[in-house]
């Protein structure tokens, strides 16, 4: 009777959540959409290559951003952080003659010491993180100021900006007589590499699923998902393995999102943000020490920023006062876009990813399409306001 | 206005709605020299007028209800709580 019980619930099924896989499909039909007004030109390697360089530090900065947004908050401070920890870095190089891994290493501890900063104020004295992370944004610019003195800072050597200018060496194939097209076979590896781990990860929670007798998701829609997901991806790295190969950027953006994407989904300080974000007096009272978690995810956020900090100034090849300018708002949308909610507790990394990759390639794809700043203005108003409809009818149903 | 906002409204939600609809009125008002000017479109004209009616309308609701206090806190030292922890903790 038991054995009954347990296969009937093993064999039912439900659907695959679309509020988790909507974005990708919002992605893709963004992505489909300037391919068609631009005539394919974002479809050109070059393109693609350039949606990874010019949004790094965003993916980056928008990991960071979601433990915060996860916690029930924000983080207001990132740009000026961002700006400050390159700062750092370019004069230290430029003024200073520090050689570069040692300039990486001190910009990542500005950008730590201010996220500590910003923690103590608000897991210890309990200052709301508005007002602090609003502090630190100005304080962070102006600290940018006085320490570049208003001037930009370069130009940075080789082996700084190959952070975020490098590639990875490449094994071509299909190289045509004059040396010109052929296809990184690194890349292709990479892609097919990924595609059977996609694979399996479905098969592993499918046994897992069935093993503990939970429902399970539709075969035919895991197949559609993974097809999809794989097709991203292929298409992805195929762009990349004609153009350069695969950016180092790209690496390092990887490793930041598999970290985070494992100590959310993972681990017991993932869980508790998740709990904290939900309902911060239960998680206290089933002895989640909230301070401390707060104190690391705003300390965690700084050290983010440094590291964004040394890709954008790799990136420019240069430090300039006026750098991450606005990058609080891109990190924040990123998140909201990629499903996290405004009240905490809901969201997860690779929809803040997406979410990232989904302004990038809208800014990317209007200028591409020589849309007039008008339009573009009206279009980043659009994408806000259905933002914010999409939150306040969510509060409704919940009401 | 309550019922506008729902019940689940934390300050933070009320904070960045009122940031959203302050940067659609700012959109607005960068639009404004499309809408005045000589080569007028019809397009822009309505965004324009939705962005400054949506952000004015975010922005003013958004306010009241931080001034009223029309959210929910998720201060774990909160009032009704300091009751109930102070005698679990005696």
């Amino acid at each position: 009777m038991e054995n009954t019980t347990v296969k009937t619930v093993a064999q039912k099924k439900v659907n695959l959540s679309m509020k988790q896989y909507g974005m990708v499909l919002a992605l893709i039909a963004v992505y489909l959409i300037f391919a068609v007004i631009t005539g394919g030109k974002n479809l050109a390697p070059m393109t693609v290559n350039n949606i990874i360089m010019q949004n790094g530090y965003v993916i980056i900065l928008a990991v960071g951003m979601l433990l915060c947004v996860l916690t029930g908050n924000v983080d207001l401070g990132v740009g000026s952080v961002v700006a400050t920890c390159g700062a750092v870095a370019g004069t230290l190089i430029v003024d200073f003659g520090v050689s570069s891994p040692l300039a990486m290493l001190a910009s990542l501890a500005v950008g730590a010491l201010f996220g500590a900063f910003v923690g103590f104020f608000v897991s210890k004295l309990e200052i709301p993180p508005f007002i602090v992370t609003l502090a630190t944004m100005l304080m962070g610019r102006g600290l940018c100021y006085v320490i570049l003195q208003a001037q930009t800072k370069g130009p940075l050597p080789a082996d700084y900006i190959w952070v975020s200018t490098g590639f990875l060496p490449t094994i071509k194939l299909g190289v045509a007589a004059d040396g010109t097209g052929g296809v990184d076979l690194i890349c292709l590896l990479v892609a097919a590499v990924i595609a059977v781990l996609v694979v399996l990860s479905d098969v592993r929670s499918v046994a897992v699923a069935k093993k503990n007798g939970l429902p399970t998701v539709h075969t035919w829609q895991l197949a559609v998902k993974d097809i999809i997901i794989i097709g991203i991806e292929g298409f992805f790295f195929y762009k990349l393995g004609k153009y350069n190969g695969i950016p180092i950027l790209l690496i390092l953006v990887a490793i930041v999102v598999g970290i985070y994407h494992f100590i959310t989904t993972q681990t017991v300080a993932g869980r508790q943000i998740y709990a904290m974000g939900g309902n911060a007096k239960a998680a206290r009272l089933s002895g989640i020490n909230t301070q401390k978690v707060f104190f690391w995810v705003y300390a965690n956020m700084g050290l983010l920023c440094g590291l964004a900090g040394i890709v954008l100034s790799a990136r420019n090849a240069s430090a300039t006062p006026k750098a991450g300018d606005g990058f609080e708002m891109d990190a924040i949308a990123s998140c909201y876009i990629g499903g996290a909610a405004t009240s905490g507790g809901v969201g997860t990394i690779i929809g803040a990813v997406v979410g990232a990759f989904i302004m990038g390639i809208l800014n990317i794809g209007m200028s591409l399409a020589g849309f007039d700043t008008n339009v573009q203005k009206i279009v980043k108003g659009a994408v806000l306001l259905g933002a914010v409809t999409v939150d306040l009818l969510s509060k409704r149903k919940k009401g | 206005m309550g019922k506008f906002f729902g019940r689940q409204v934390t300050q933070v939600t009320l904070l960045l709605r009122l940031v959203c609809g302050g940067y659609l009125l700012y959109l607005a008002w960068e639009l404004r020299g499309a809408v005045f000017g000589p080569e007028r479109q019809l397009g822009i004209v309505l965004a324009a007028a939705v962005f400054a009616v949506a952000g004015l309308l975010l922005c003013v609701f958004s306010l009241r209800g931080l001034i009223r206090r029309e959210y929910e806190t998720s201060d774990p030292e909160g009032e009704e709580d300091q009751g109930s922890d102070g005698g679990k903790e005696d």
